[in-house]
């Protein structure tokens, strides 16, 4: 519920800062943004690979032609996991039993560009894909300590999705997409090793 | 006006973004025992063949004041306390460790174990600079062991101990002493998250963590 009020604050604070008025919703002519909720987990790590909603995107881009754009994208995204108490066993045989709370904060941004069908009617799909980089923090917490490797590497991110506009003149409307993600980042931390992170989820926003 | 408009955007963009990373609840983690045990790698522990433990743990943030009106270290003594030094005798005896119960020999012993309870306030121990601990007010004293002037870790050990915090360390009797010459630690076992939410100390998870502790440490035995 906290996201929800949070997306729409950014939403009223946006269209009001980007004075939205009856007669054209485009903040630049040719341009699209989007501004989603993002929900989506780490696929294959091993490491805080539980569902969540802890995520938003941002993303503008601009109409080279009718169908096809180009852009900027950032995003980011928290996922956790509850570990039960275990013992690890560290480096020289030192050792460690406690319980934690992973966490795996991913921030990646690059530029993006799409494939665009039926640009004039009131459901818009398209097809696209994001490269950049991306800055991913695994973070162990346990008792009082919180312990964290800080990584980067190479983000790339296919993406389906579909604005849908109800006037489709003014151009103001709705955003859903479903991604893929897969970055280079890779680290270690206490016992647990991270080579490379696959993601899944969707996003849900609006578009203008 | 457009670029107006669009930095006003990234602003809002930058806003958002400098607090979206999300800590998990950290609530409950607190309330489950911690333990972490450390040694020198190098170390013979199936050459130890005695060893001491004193009969009182020693409160860490507290003291007493004795008849000169000095403030003095304080311990604690009661069957609680009673409870902890028994665990740790009798891991040590399963261990194959044989007990000197004089305290006039002490001194005479391979290795010595002191344990400790911060009580009141955090407790940090200088890593990088571990001299000054050895003058921590109300610590175990080098001295208590014999002509050492500081201690020595040749191990990572956490850089601070919170208050509920129990730790057991056990220093090396048969290392070179005299002047200038500090008092390694063998092993030390750091167990916390022992208060419950009542702020009472819980001295049944603290026998569990204490086993665990050498459970954990296969390689103290002989």
């Amino acid at each position: 519920m906290k996201t929800l009020r949070f997306l729409k604050s950014i939403a009223s604070a946006v269209a009001l800062l980007v004075g939205i008025h009856s007669s054209s919703a485009q903040v630049l002519p040719n341009s699209y943004f989007n501004i989603d909720w993002q929900l989506g987990m780490p696929l294959s790590t091993d490491f805080a690979d539980k569902f969540s909603g802890w995520g938003m995107n941002f993303e503008g881009g601009y109409f080279l032609t009718d169908a096809i754009t180009i852009g900027g994208f950032i995003n980011y995204q928290t996922n956790f996991e509850k570990i039960p108490r275990q013992t690890l066993t560290l480096d020289n045989g030192n050792a460690l039993t406690t319980s934690q709370k992973h966490a795996i904060f991913q921030l990646p941004f690059g530029v993006s560009g799409r494939y665009n069908w039926l640009t004039d009617s009131v459901f818009q799909p398209y097809a696209g894909m994001k490269l950049g980089a991306s800055w991913a923090q695994i973070s162990s917490y346990y008792y009082v300590y919180k312990q964290y490797t800080d990584t980067w590497g190479f983000y790339l991110s296919p993406e389906v999705g579909v604005s849908i506009f109800p006037r489709p003149d003014m151009r103001f409307g709705f955003h859903a997409a479903l991604y893929y993600s897969y970055s280079t980042n890779s680290g270690d931390l206490l016992t647990y090793s991270v080579s490379g992170i696959q993601s899944f989820g969707f996003r849900l926003g609006i578009s203008f | 006006m457009k670029i107006k408009q669009l930095l006003l955007l990234a602003t809002v963009g930058v806003m958002a973004l400098a607090s979206c990373q999300k800590d998990p609840s950290t609530s409950g983690l607190d309330n489950e025992y911690l333990v972490y045990t450390a040694h020198d790698a190098s170390a013979d522990f199936s050459a130890i063949g005695t060893y001491y433990i004193p009969d009182s743990i020693l409160l860490i943030g507290s003291h007493a004041i004795n008849e000169e009106g000095e403030k003095v270290s304080k311990y604690w003594k009661d069957a609680d306390a009673m409870t902890l030094i028994n665990t740790i005798v009798s891991q040590l005896n399963a261990l194959g460790y044989a007990r000197i119960t004089d305290g006039a020999l002490r001194t005479s012993a391979d290795v010595g174990l002191q344990p400790s309870y911060v009580e009141q306030s955090t407790y940090f121990v200088g890593y990088n600079d571990p001299y000054w601990w050895g003058y921590y007010p109300y610590y175990w004293m080098p001295s208590y062991w014999g002509p050492w002037y500081g201690w020595y870790y040749p191990f990572s050990v956490y850089y601070g101990y919170t208050t509920g915090s129990l730790l057991v360390e056990m220093v090396d009797l048969n290392s070179e002493s005299g002047s200038g010459k500090s008092l390694p630690i063998l092993w030390n076992a750091y167990i916390s998250g022992l208060i419950d939410g009542n702020n009472r100390f819980e001295t049944a998870a603290a026998v569990e963590a204490l086993e665990q502790a050498f459970a954990q440490s296969p390689y103290l035995k002989k």
